[in-house]
């Protein structure tokens, strides 16, 4: 705020709370990543030591064997169609918004922000049911479905603030030189606002690849879960071994996200910062 | 003559009334599937005994409300989940307020704090759930394995943290505490870089010192935000599921039972779909009171 960047006492005790912080943050990857390559007698040799020294890749090969890569292949499928989707849904109606004063626009925005406030269990049992009499359980596009309920309303929010930050008078050029609204959206809006579309784009993903409940009750085949309910599921077995597969799948969970996250955390903090709280 | 085109263009802006319509369509379509009709076919599943697996459904009126939602072990879960609810947005708020804070000041090391403080947030709750878990554990866990090289505690599995019926809520909550305050944080700095410095050189001239600075500065500022992020973190947490299941799976027993994890058991592990259906009703209308809440809160501001 007002202080000086100077002064040392006040430096060192910032920094000290930041790294106390940072440390919290971390720390918790750093015990899954060194648990998930160490050899498990180094597991169960007390006192632990904090620095691995026999390494073992069992944790991953034990994932493997019980299916690690299909869980990964049936979480990039399910959420990359889940991105795809909610990218045809979200960005037209982003535009509606922000482009168009029809009556009933405040309503829908309305219905999206309060839609935030009801997370899956509420609908979780219904959805169930209604699927189990379709014959819709153990289905991906059923699943995915699911999925954009949880996926578009808050990137419809981020999305039309950007969309609101590009003049009016490029769409009405563009349409003036012959281009429909659609084209108008893909050559012009999209481009101009690539740092929102990566935003929503990053939060699309990470929210599908993140899902847990859906897919363990409305999925029943062992060959078609995701990788959170693989390795959730892997409790079901004893032995210190357990805590090493975890580890690895925990860490083969983690990522994705955190590629996806060093690429682009940048927009995703805007926009969370620029459309989470607003209409 | 480029005057007329505009203005047969905006002429044209006009008659495209049903455009927007079209292209918020698909979206609605998602909301009312998946949302709203769900909503009402549960409330109207629980009014009747489907039991999984068996064909027909019983009509029984309100039973399932009488004899589901009185039962010490919704009121159980009730509690455990107003609790944890309350507890993270209590914990989280002064977490994330802090975090604010000191990510607004200048120093050095401040913009790897904000390079990474997210990273929490964009993790499954099932890996966080794994990972607290087992740092939790018993004798080779990494909590208990410090404290005992500290000499803190006695024997290494003096405390189960997870096991022990006093802790284990407790425990679950501030896990919720670290993988949720991040978005707090960096949706109030937001709000903090926007409050112009020349605001708190007035209120330095005027003699206010850092807890007035805050209290007649930054505060009124905060407010809303600080005020819209506890209710839609709050509805979250009170309604999830997933890092209770992976942690504890409401147990022992049912000491950290929350209503999410009751709802799933009614459901797969008794197949009364109709009573669970009951459950989310009565957790839907709970979490209404936050939206209705939450939609007063947003409204006034803008008018």
């Amino acid at each position: 705020m007002l202080e000086k960047e100077g002064g040392l006492t006040r430096q060192i005790f910032l920094s000290s709370i930041t790294g106390v912080l940072i440390s919290l943050i971390l720390g918790p990857f750093y015990w899954m990543v060194v648990t998930a390559i160490r050899n498990v007698n180094e597991v169960t040799t007390l006192p632990v030591k904090f620095f691995p020294r026999l390494f073992s890749l069992a944790g991953f090969r034990d994932l493997f064997g019980v299916g690690g890569l299909v869980w990964m292949k049936n979480s990039f499928i399910l959420a990359s169609f889940t991105l795809l989707f909610s990218l045809l849904i979200v960005i037209p109606a982003a535009y509606a918004v922000s482009r168009f004063n029809f009556p009933g626009s405040r309503v829908y925005l309305i219905i999206l922000l309060a839609i935030r406030l009801f997370p899956g269990a509420l609908t979780v049992i219904p959805l169930y049911k209604a699927l189990h009499t379709l014959g819709l359980l153990d289905n991906y596009p059923a699943l995915i479905f699911t999925y954009l309920g949880l996926s578009i309303p808050i990137p419809i929010l981020i999305l039309q603030t950007f969309f609101h930050s590009i003049p009016r008078e490029l769409d009405e050029q563009a349409m003036i030189d012959g281009c429909s609204r659609l084209q108008v959206i893909w050559r012009i809006i999209i481009p101009v606002s690539l740092p929102g579309i990566i935003a929503i784009g990053t939060y699309i993903f990470i929210v599908a690849w993140n899902e847990f409940m859906y897919p363990l009750i409305f999925l029943q085949s062992d060959k078609l879960k995701p990788l959170q309910v693989g390795i959730a599921g892997l409790t079901a077995y004893y032995g210190p071994e357990i805590y090493i597969d975890r580890m690895a799948g925990a860490t083969f969970s983690v990522v994705p996200v955190i590629i996806l996250f060093l690429c682009f955390n940048k927009y995703l903090q805007k926009g969370l910062t620029s459309g989470a709280l607003k209409e | 003559m480029k005057k007329m085109t505009r203005v047969a263009q905006r002429g044209n802006w006009r008659k495209e009334s049903i455009v927007p319509y079209l292209y918020i369509l698909p979206s609605l379509v998602v909301v009312i599937s998946v949302l709203i009709l769900p909503i009402l076919y549960g409330s109207y599943l629980s009014f009747f005994d489907p039991i999984l697996g068996i064909k027909g459904m019983k009509f029984i009126g309100l039973l399932n409300y009488k004899k589901f939602v009185t039962s010490p072990e919704f009121l159980n879960s009730l509690k455990h989940s107003l609790q944890w609810a309350g507890g993270a947005i209590l914990g989280g708020s002064i977490m994330s307020l802090m975090a604010a804070m000191l990510m607004n000041e200048r120093y050095r090391g401040r913009n790897f704090l904000r390079g990474v403080i997210l990273i929490p947030w964009v993790i499954s709750a099932v890996t966080v759930g794994l990972v607290w878990g087992w740092i939790f554990s018993g004798s080779y866990g990494l909590l208990n394995n410090i404290l005992w090289r500290l000499g803190m505690v006695k024997n290494i599995d003096d405390i189960l943290w997870l096991s022990n019926p006093k802790l284990v809520l407790l425990i679950c909550t501030a896990i919720a505490v670290w993988r949720g305050f991040p978005f707090g944080a960096i949706v109030w700095l937001a709000t903090l870089e926007s409050i112009p410095d020349q605001l708190y050189e007035a209120a330095q001239i005027d003699g206010a010192n850092r807890f007035n600075r805050f209290r007649y500065v930054t505060w009124p500022e905060l407010k809303p935000a600080f005020v819209l992020v506890n209710i839609v973190g709050g509805a979250a947490v009170f309604n999830s599921f997933d890092l209770i299941w992976v942690l504890t799976k409401g147990g022992p027993l049912r000491y950290s039972e929350i209503l999410a994890t009751h709802l799933y058991k009614v459901a797969f592990w008794d197949f009364r779909i109709g009573a669970a259906a009951a459950i989310s009703v009565i957790m839907f209308l709970i979490t209404l009171i936050f939206a209705v809440v939450f939609l007063y809160l947003t409204h006034r501001k803008e008018a």
